[in-house]
């Protein structure tokens, strides 16, 4: 045999051992997640109905969460920060919305108001004072629903800031705790 | 093709796929269980920071709620997964509710639910319950520094 020829079947040979790593890289993950959401849907079928709408707002405060989570991992680039939080303000809306979500409806209401505050501070930075002003106004709408004495810019700021320092904070404690 | 060709490029096919999708598999699983692991653990965060901002920045009507929401949720949790630190927050969630009926004029409603949050405290302190003043200095300093 040819020194040659054994230098292109070895390269053949590790494109296609490449080529077939990915493609099962790609099956494996998604037999994963099939397995992952198959073990939640049997936690949840194996509650009692008592726990039932426990767990339920438990999985709703967790996309919430990741949610949240999301946008403070981006909070260094500001164009990936505003895509993540026109896709948060997007899903939350969608989550106030669903059915069955009294329980936990104001909650979801307070992160969408937080969530265009942000999205206010993003936009101001960028120039976009108008598009700022939209989302500050909604964010007021939202906060005056939920009751609050003082719904005026500066106060719906510092508490988003502070909702962002504590969020990076809790991050840590999480990994901490593990 | 040789026969040679046709071995080592199959078995290339095959060691890539068990390879990959084992990779795969391992990799995805542990990412969804630490997933899993972290928003768990921040999960009821979710429903202690909206109770708090609640409590200090809306009116007695919308606060209410808020917090008794959270304090029922807490007590749900318990009945599932017991904590000691659940515990404190659950103590800490009725404080502040009493707090909030007695600034509402309401001293009955504010006295129950004071020796709630006594009750809660004391699970972990021995049994021995703080007195209504101490439950209120430690909310107080919580709250001036921005903890819930």
């Amino acid at each position: 045999m040819k020194k040659g020829h054994i230098g292109v079947w070895f390269s053949v040979a590790l494109a296609i051992f490449g080529l077939c790593a990915w493609a099962g890289f790609s099956v494996g993950s998604k037999y994963a997640g099939y397995r992952h959401r198959q073990k939640q849907i049997d936690v949840e079928k194996s509650s009692s109905p008592e726990r039932a709408p426990l767990e339920s707002d438990l999985s709703q405060f967790k996309s919430m969460e990741f949610l949240k989570v999301l946008v403070r991992t981006t909070q260094t680039n500001s164009r990936a920060q505003k895509e993540y939080l026109h896709f948060e303000i997007t899903m939350l809306e969608k989550q106030a919305r669903q059915p069955g979500m009294e329980r936990i409806k104001n909650a979801i209401e307070l992160n969408l108001g937080l969530a265009y505050v942000e999205e206010a501070i993003a936009e101001e930075q960028d120039g976009n004072k108008e598009h700022a002003r939209l989302d500050m106004s909604s964010a007021q709408a939202i906060f005056s629903s939920l009751g609050w004495k003082d719904c005026s810019e500066e106060t719906l700021r510092a508490v988003a800031r502070s909702d962002l320092n504590l969020s990076v904070e809790k991050v840590a404690e999480g990994n901490a705790a593990k | 093709m040789t026969r040679a060709a046709k071995i080592t490029y199959s078995i290339a096919i095959l060691l890539g796929l068990i390879a990959g999708a084992t990779t795969g598999y391992e990799w995805t699983s542990v990412s969804l269980e630490f997933y899993d692991s972290i928003t768990t653990y921040l999960a009821p965060a979710t429903l202690a920071d909206y109770s708090y901002l609640q409590y200090k920045h809306a009116d007695v009507e919308h606060a209410r709620p808020a917090l008794q929401n959270y304090a029922n949720f807490l007590e749900e949790m318990e009945k599932i997964h017991s904590d000691w630190s659940q515990r404190k927050h659950l103590s800490f969630a009725y404080a502040r509710l009493a707090m909030l009926e007695e600034a509402a004029n309401d001293p009955q409603r504010s006295s129950i639910l004071m020796a709630k949050a006594r009750y809660w405290y004391a699970l972990d302190s021995g049994g021995k319950e703080p007195s209504d003043s101490d439950m209120k200095k430690a909310v107080k300093i919580l709250d001036e520094n921005g903890l819930h």
